[in-house]
């Protein structure tokens, strides 16, 4: 039986080729082997592989909605760190970040939110 | 005898005093006989009685003394024992004295102990409370300092200082 690396695998080729087919086969894999409850772990397992192919999704949650100059920087960025020939960026606006971003990928993180920020600042007192 | 009895001899003496000779002998006969009968039956059984009674005051006597020697005896002996007695129940007072005082001295030496523990506690309590109050004062003071900082840069923050925070945190993590 297949293991999920090597189903996430078939699925990252799969995808270029036609999305919802490859996402339909990815379901139709976990329910068939009963492990449903595995597709979150499933979908970082496609982007990981996805992003060893040099196609990295990327999420990115701002105060304000991005400019151009700052999407370039974002993806320029992204290119540098992960280098990805290949980007989808996934923009969300959240005024409640007061300011900075948040980028997120498959597999890492950063938080560089003034509200994240601000959040160190109070911790720093409580240790 | 007949001498006696004449006229001219102690007959007329005691014709001459009215004494009859004849009455005279037979009351001395009678005398003797009293006196034998005195001397046979009476004074015997009387002094017999008389022993018997000097006896018993001898007896009396001897007992008494006895009892006198008893209780002369028993009087010292009491007078030894309520000596010692004395002097036992003195000592246990004594003794009793020292124990309370060596009770009060320590009851009192164990009291301070506990009231400079009490104290040392207090102390100790009231430094971790003054400790838990600044330390909560600088959670508060670095809470509102946070809302105080986000109501600020909420209206300070424009688009384009945002775009500058954006590249500087880019750069940074390069």
């Amino acid at each position: 039986m297949a293991t999920r690396t090597q189903v996430a695998d078939y699925v990252a080729t799969k995808l270029s080729a036609g999305r919802s087919t490859a996402v339909r086969e990815a379901a139709a894999w976990l329910v068939a082997t009963g492990r449903a409850r595995q597709a979150p772990y499933l979908a970082r397992d496609v982007a990981k592989a996805l992003s060893e192919q040099g196609y990295v999704y990327a999420r990115i949650t701002t105060a304000r909605p991005l400019s151009d100059e700052t999407r370039r920087q974002i993806e320029a960025f992204l290119r540098h760190i992960t280098g990805a020939t290949q980007l989808e960026l996934d923009t969300q606006v959240d005024a409640q970040l007061i300011g900075g971003l948040r980028l997120e990928t498959p597999t890492a993180e950063l938080d560089a939110t003034v509200r994240r920020k601000l959040a160190q600042l109070v911790e720093g007192v409580q240790v | 005898m007949q001498f006696l009895f004449s006229d001219s001899g102690i007959g007329g003496l005691l014709g001459a005093l009215g004494i009859d000779w004849k009455t005279l002998t037979l009351n001395i006969l009678a005398f003797l006989v009293v006196v034998w009968v005195m001397g046979k039956f009476v004074y015997p059984a009387l002094m017999k009685a008389l022993d018997g009674k000097l006896a018993e005051l001898d007896e009396t006597t001897k007992a008494r003394k006895a009892a006198e020697q008893q209780l002369a005896k028993a009087e010292e002996s009491a007078a030894q024992i309520i000596a010692e007695a004395r002097t036992a129940a003195e000592q246990l007072v004594a003794e009793a004295r020292d124990d309370a005082s060596a009770l009060a001295k320590d009851t009192e030496r164990k009291a301070q102990a506990q009231a400079e523990r009490i104290v040392a506690e207090a102390r100790e309590q009231l430094a971790q409370e003054v400790l838990t109050a600044r330390h909560e004062l600088g959670q508060e003071t670095a809470r509102l300092v946070a809302e105080a900082a986000e109501t600020i840069l909420q209206e300070k923050l424009d688009g384009n200082r945002d775009a500058e925070l954006i590249a500087r945190a880019l750069e940074g993590h390069k």
